[in-house]
């Protein structure tokens, strides 16, 4: 089908589109009316939970579930003997996951069992009883250890414990460019494990009826992924399996993957014939999370004397924990974002994603582009001040530009980045303030970038799908699969169809609740994707029907359909004044589509979009994977207490190149809070793990910013380089808000105490410990 | 054993047996069935299920329905509705502090709280009110920003004559 | 949570003795707070459960110019509207902004918190400067206890089974006294105390230091007092260097097991700082 996509520099005078609307299911959720997952009540549900492994890696021997059966109240119980043996993950190439651990657990927090009882209680109690006889094995918790000859083996298939393979991509000669460099740098980084924290943790409410159909809840970023691996693994054709995704409170990337709870509240089901419900606690959602990974990134760079960058290095270990979830697309796409931020010759990028028997990461807001730029941001802000170079000049003198293809073959169609740094640095006082600060304050500058329609991989389809439904009273029903879980797409998307069809926003309304056998596919909300993915065929979508309306309207206007626009509720000829009829007025486009015979009400039209990318390659991480990236920088002014070592954010400052703004409100709430989560993960966010166990798996060990721990001071603003792929130029930018924000802190305390900590997350202690050194070196 | 409770719920009394080990967080959404208030942590430490309790903002989680006998009760859906929404509802609507939504119902009822007994708070005064109120979208801003621009008009209204006590 | 029995005694003599009568089995609800949490966590499983709160005439702030009474009832948010606590006792008032959020202060009471005797309790420290004592009862019995002796491990108090602490008493704090509690959080601003230090100075109108009490939260297995620390500066004029070598001293008495170091720091910093406000505060009164 073709992708029409009218380039957005031609509509510069939006009615709808720009606008600062509030959102649409808004009053659903501030009366408590909005229903998420654990709302939705099916009578005689049955309430599941599920036993895990307390030994990070062993065989499991023997379990007995015959205590935890003869409990009153219990309903059924299941184990990895009695499910699908049928392997699953997230892209087709990694599939090391079982629903249930039948032979081997190699976490702590592996699913091993599963019960349905009448209450959450009593399938509590329930699981207490049941016994599981292990058979521990050497285990590993470091990935330069698990890499190394003898380490315990943790897949089969995963000979030193790598998974898939080493990715190594080379272009030019570091080697020469490090010679021809007047100035080499080298730093060693080690960012830490980090957690979603979405305030909805994960659970599935499943029920088959007795045709053996499945109708299921769940709180998910991809409900027809969720159908397909569910009918993968029960082997029930996907006609007979109907996903419902109600409100969803919060993803950042971590409900893209099917898990374990989802299956087993489906297997529940199918055994005890009631519906079942799993709600994971706030602690086993900690456990099961499957957050930011732990890397070591070993950088090093080489650069004139003028600061023109010769030569980029980076050695970079990931830990994966004990399975594959989305780790190794995540280290694949380590090297595109190694490589877009600068016009670099000479480039070597060498990762490995590990296994070890550390609970499983994956993915999460950014695809770990944030740690990435926060180990190189901090050290290119260590090379500037070594080549006595301004911070933003080092960046302005090689950063990437518009129409860019990078060394890993992103093609950069839009780049505001150039533009972004100017705007922050401008906005901040950057210039006033830096160097010039009294001793405790300082100011810190980072960028960041983001894939924005990116495939999953190279076979997976990734199409979007669209339907718009013109009622006769002028009324418009937008159907799609909008995985908004607080981003605004709903309301968004709605924007668009009002803006083409020349409607007001009033007039459309779009399902709060993806149902599948219903709603047309779209594959979900990550990567960034749904901005330009589900944008165009939304926009498809409009043009096929307002095509129905304009031929009808064309016969009436003795015109030709291309002639004719839709605006304000108006659809006019073209430059013509008196060429014009009202869409939904009595008399107007919609009574004369009712009288014509060439248009059927409800008026339907079909959208579709999928991105043009290029395949990539899994040895190098090379390839153009998305169609768009998005771009931004932020500076972070902080003041540290130099006798307690603790850091205040006073203010950020933040540009991003989003295209186009399609909602500015919705633009500010995504930075606002990936302000928060970013400060999060500088200052107090750390997954303690000790020998695979999380030490701190509660909020109240766990702490992430609360309103007493933000800036008082935000400044966020808009670059709109308008996107030729996109509708109304637009990216979709949820992602690349939060990566610079950890940098900017950490240089931003360099900048006020000389400190700098090469391990995440900077804390008091630290930074007291590293003052003090630096004191006794000075004396 | 289950003990025969009586409590008022949004002005409405209901009589339910329930064992003591439930929460009231647990009867609010499980036997009355009202599923606006919040389950994020069930450990006090988040304050999605905030309700008032005889007026005072608590944790329903912390809360043993038990301990409710007789008492009164006010959650989200008390607050008011789409006919009509009690000004911070709309608020936050209008203002953009609403994303995934999860955390909205408990800011909601910490901040009618806030501005029930501080009327004109200071905008430092609004986030040490909410900072038992954890939200992991919004980073707080436009939060902020809806309370204290309903503090301003509520001022307004009542320096005008226009509001009845609450 | 495990199952249990509730039960809701009416009086004072019928909690006690339902306590005594089901010793290590029955467990006291106050707010609720900590000891919901335990039972979540099946850190407390305890077979029958004692609501006190529909005791009467525990829930009460009184101050006859000679002690300060706190039924065992009151809230952290009575505390903190009290007025006459503020212009008072602001060393309490200081720390019962610490406690926690609206919800939690809403719920928690103080003789609750203190009879969970977490080690970061953050009236602890306060309650030790000002030599307060709790009042108990038993089947037969009324204590009336130093709160320096009442804490005797982490999550330990000198309370019998079958005892019920019915009441705070703080003696009045002379004139020309300032009082200050200060803290530093876990992490975040919401946080665990990490390190408290409550500090009550007295000074004579030559600004010598005619009374010190030092109390240090969260770093020891129970709140303490610095009595070495106090001995230094007892009797002398406040002087910078003094003050540094007061913070030092409170420094070896205090005993912190994790993050050591970086609290042991701390102890020394925050105490130098809460000693120079209690200062301040006693100057500007004394200007007035």
């Amino acid at each position: 089908m073709s992708q029409e996509v009218k380039k957005g520099v031609e509509m510069q005078d939006y009615s709808v589109i720009g606008k600062r609307l509030p959102r649409l299911d808004g009053m659903e959720i501030v009366t408590g009316k909005a229903k998420y997952t654990d709302d939705i009540v099916l009578p005689g549900t049955l309430a599941g939970k599920i036993l895990t492994s307390e030994y990070p890696h062993a065989r499991i021997l023997h379990i007995d579930t015959s205590k935890a059966e003869k409990l009153s109240g219990v309903r059924g119980i299941i184990t990895g003997k009695n499910v699908p043996m049928v392997q699953y993950g997230f892209a087709n190439f990694v599939r090391d996951e079982y629903p249930l651990a039948f032979d081997k657990v190699r976490y702590i927090g592996d699913e091993i069992a599963a019960v349905a009882a009448i209450d959450e209680d009593i399938a509590e109690e329930a699981l207490d009883l049941i016994e599981v006889e292990y058979e521990e094995l050497p285990s590993v918790f470091d990935p330069e250890e698990a890499m190394k000859p003898g380490a315990p083996r943790i897949h089969e298939h995963a000979e030193r414990n790598i998974c898939s393979n080493h990715v190594s991509h080379v272009i030019g000669d570091v080697d020469k460019g490090f010679r021809e460099s007047d100035y080499v740098r080298e730093d060693r980084f080690v960012t830490q494990n980090v957690s979603h924290c979405f305030l909805e943790t994960r659970n599935c409410l499943a029920d088959f009826n007795a045709n053996g159909e499945l109708t299921f809840w769940t709180s998910t970023s991809s409900i027809y992924l969720d159908r397909f691996v569910l009918s993968h693994l029960l082997k029930i054709p996907v006609s007979k399996i109907k996903g419902n995704r109600p409100f969803v409170g919060g993803g950042f990337g971590g409900k893209g993957e099917t898990v374990s709870c989802q299956i087993c509240a489906a297997l529940l089901s199918m055994k005890t014939g009631k519906p079942v419900k799993i709600t994971l606690s706030r602690e086993e959602q900690f456990i099961a999370d499957r957050g930011r990974h732990r890397w070591i990134f070993e950088l090093r760079t080489g650069a004139k004397k003028d600061g023109t960058i010769i030569a980029k290095q980076c050695r970079a270990i990931a830990d994966a924990g004990a399975y594959n979830s989305l780790s190794f697309l995540i280290l694949m796409h380590s090297v595109g974002y190694f490589d877009i931020v600068y016009r670099v010759p000479n480039v070597r990028y060498d990762g490995d994603m590990v296994y070890t028997n550390n609970p499983p990461c994956g993915a999460m807001r950014s695809f770990d582009c944030v740690q990435l730029r926060l180990a190189d941001d901090s050290h290119m802000d260590m090379l500037a001040r070594d080549l006595g170079i301004d911070t933003i000049d080092l960046y302005l003198k090689n950063v990437s530009g518009p129409g860019d293809l990078t060394a890993s073959r992103y093609k950069l169609d839009s780049n505001g980045l150039r533009e972004c740094i100017e705007r922050v640095r401008d906005d901040s006082g950057w210039r006033d303030k830096r160097g010039r600060l009294p001793v405790g304050r300082g100011i810190g500058f980072a960028v960041g970038a983001s894939i924005a329609g990116a495939k999953s991989s190279n076979d997976d389809p990734d199409a979007s799908s669209a339907l718009v439904k013109i009622n006769e009273d002028g009324s418009v029903n937008l159907l799609i699969a909008a995985h908004d879980a607080g981003q605004g797409s709903r309301t968004v998307f709605s924007q668009t169809v009002a803006e083409e069809l020349g409607i007001a926003i009033d007039d459309v309304k779009v399902n709060f609740v993806i149902d599948t056998d219903i709603i047309p596919q779209d594959q979900g909300s990550y990567a960034s994707r749904t901005t330009i993915g589900l944008g165009n065929a939304v926009l498809a979508a409009c043009r096929d029907a307002k095509r129905q309306i304009f031929e009808v309207v064309a016969d009436q206007l003795h015109a030709s359909a291309e002639d004719l626009e839709a605006k304000d509720g108006v659809i006019y000829l073209k430059g013509s004044p008196d060429g014009r009829v009202s869409f939904k007025d009595e008399g107007g486009a919609l009574s004369l589509c009712l009288t014509s015979k060439k248009v059927v009400f409800p008026i339907i039209g079909r959208g579709h979009f999928e991105p043009e990318t290029e395949p990539f390659d899994w040895k190098t991480g090379e390839g153009n994977i998305s169609i768009a990236y998005g771009f931004t920088a932020k500076v972070a002014e902080v003041e540290v207490d130099t006798e307690t070592g603790r850091v205040k954010v006073l203010n950020v400052t933040s540009a991003s190149d989003v295209g186009k703004a399609l909602n500015p409100l919705f633009l500010e709430g995504q930075d606002e809070g990936a302000i928060a989560m970013g400060i999060g993960q500088a200052l107090f966010e750390k997954l303690e793990l000790d020998k695979g166990q999380i030490l701190n798996p509660s909020f109240s060990e766990y702490k992430i910013p609360t309103a007493l721990d933000m800036p008082r001071t935000i400044r966020s603003t808009w670059v709109e380089t308008l996107d030729p792929h996109s509708p109304f130029g637009a990216k979709g930018i949820g992602e690349a808000v939060i990566v610079p924000m950890p940098a900017a802190i950490a240089n931003a305390v360099y900048d006020a105490v000389g400190v700098r900590i090469n391990e995440f997350p900077i804390t008091p202690d630290k930074i007291l410990e590293e003052v003090e050194k630096k004191g006794k070196l000075g004396e | 054993m289950k003990c025969l409770i009586r409590l008022k719920v949004n002005g409405e009394t209901y009589e339910i047996a329930v064992e003591p080990r439930k929460t009231l967080l647990d009867v609010i959404r499980n036997e009355i069935g009202l599923t606006g208030t919040k389950k994020g942590c069930n450990m006090g430490e988040c304050g999605a299920c905030t309700v008032l309790l005889d007026g005072k903002a608590v944790c329903s989680c912390l809360v043993l329905g038990v301990e409710a006998d007789r008492r009164e009760v006010i959650t989200i859906e008390g607050l008011g509705n789409g006919v009509h929404p009690d000004p911070l509802q709309e608020a936050f609507v209008k203002h953009g502090a609403i994303q995934c939504g999860f955390c909205t119902p408990g800011m909601i009822m910490t901040a009618r709280k806030l501005l029930d007994e501080n009327p004109s708070p200071s905008e430092e005064e609004v986030r040490e009110a909410i900072c038992g109120n954890l939200c992991r979208c919004t980073g707080y801003v436009k939060i902020v920003e809806a309370v204290l621009d309903v503090a301003r008009s509520e001022k307004g209204g009542r320096d005008a004559g226009l509001l009845s006590h609450r | 949570m495990k199952n249990f029995e509730y039960l809701e005694p009416r009086t004072v003599a019928e909690a006690v003795f339902l306590l005594t009568e089901y010793g290590d089995e029955a467990k006291v609800l106050a707010g609720g707070t900590d000891l919901i949490v335990q039972m979540k966590l099946k850190k407390q499983t305890p077979k029958y459960l004692v609501n006190i709160k529909k005791i009467s005439d525990l829930d009460y702030i009184r101050y006859d110019n000679k002690f300060l009474r706190i039924g065992a009832l009151t809230t952290f948010s009575a505390l903190a509207q009290s007025t006459m606590i503020q212009e008072n006792f602001s060393i309490l008032m200081d720390s019962v902004r610490a406690v926690g959020p609206l919800q939690i202060r809403n719920r928690g009471t103080i003789a609750g918190n203190l009879c969970h005797a977490s080690p970061s309790a953050d009236t602890a420290p306060s309650l030790l400067a000002l030599d307060a004592r709790v009042k108990t009862v038993s089947l037969g019995e009324e204590r009336m206890i130093p709160i320096k002796e009442f804490f005797k491990g982490p999550f330990a108090t000198c309370l019998k089974a079958g005892e019920l602490l019915t009441e705070i008493l703080v003696p009045s704090i002379p004139s020309n006294t300032g009082g200050t509690y200060l803290w530093l959080p876990k992490k975040t601003a919401v946080d665990e105390t990490l390190v408290g230090v409550a500090t009550l100075v007295t000074l004579d109108v030559n600004g010598v230091c005619d009374d010190v009490k030092i109390g240090l939260g969260s770093v020891a297995p129970t709140p303490i007092r610095a009595e070495k620390a106090e001995k230094l500066l007892h009797k002398k004029k406040i002087e910078d260097g003094l003050l540094s070598e007061v913070g030092e001293m409170a420094v070896d008495e205090a005993a912190p097991r994790s993050r050591a170091e970086y609290r042991a720091k701390m102890v020394s910093v925050l105490v130098v700082r809460a000693l120079k406000e209690s200062v301040r505060k006693v100057v500007s009164h004394m200007r007035n």
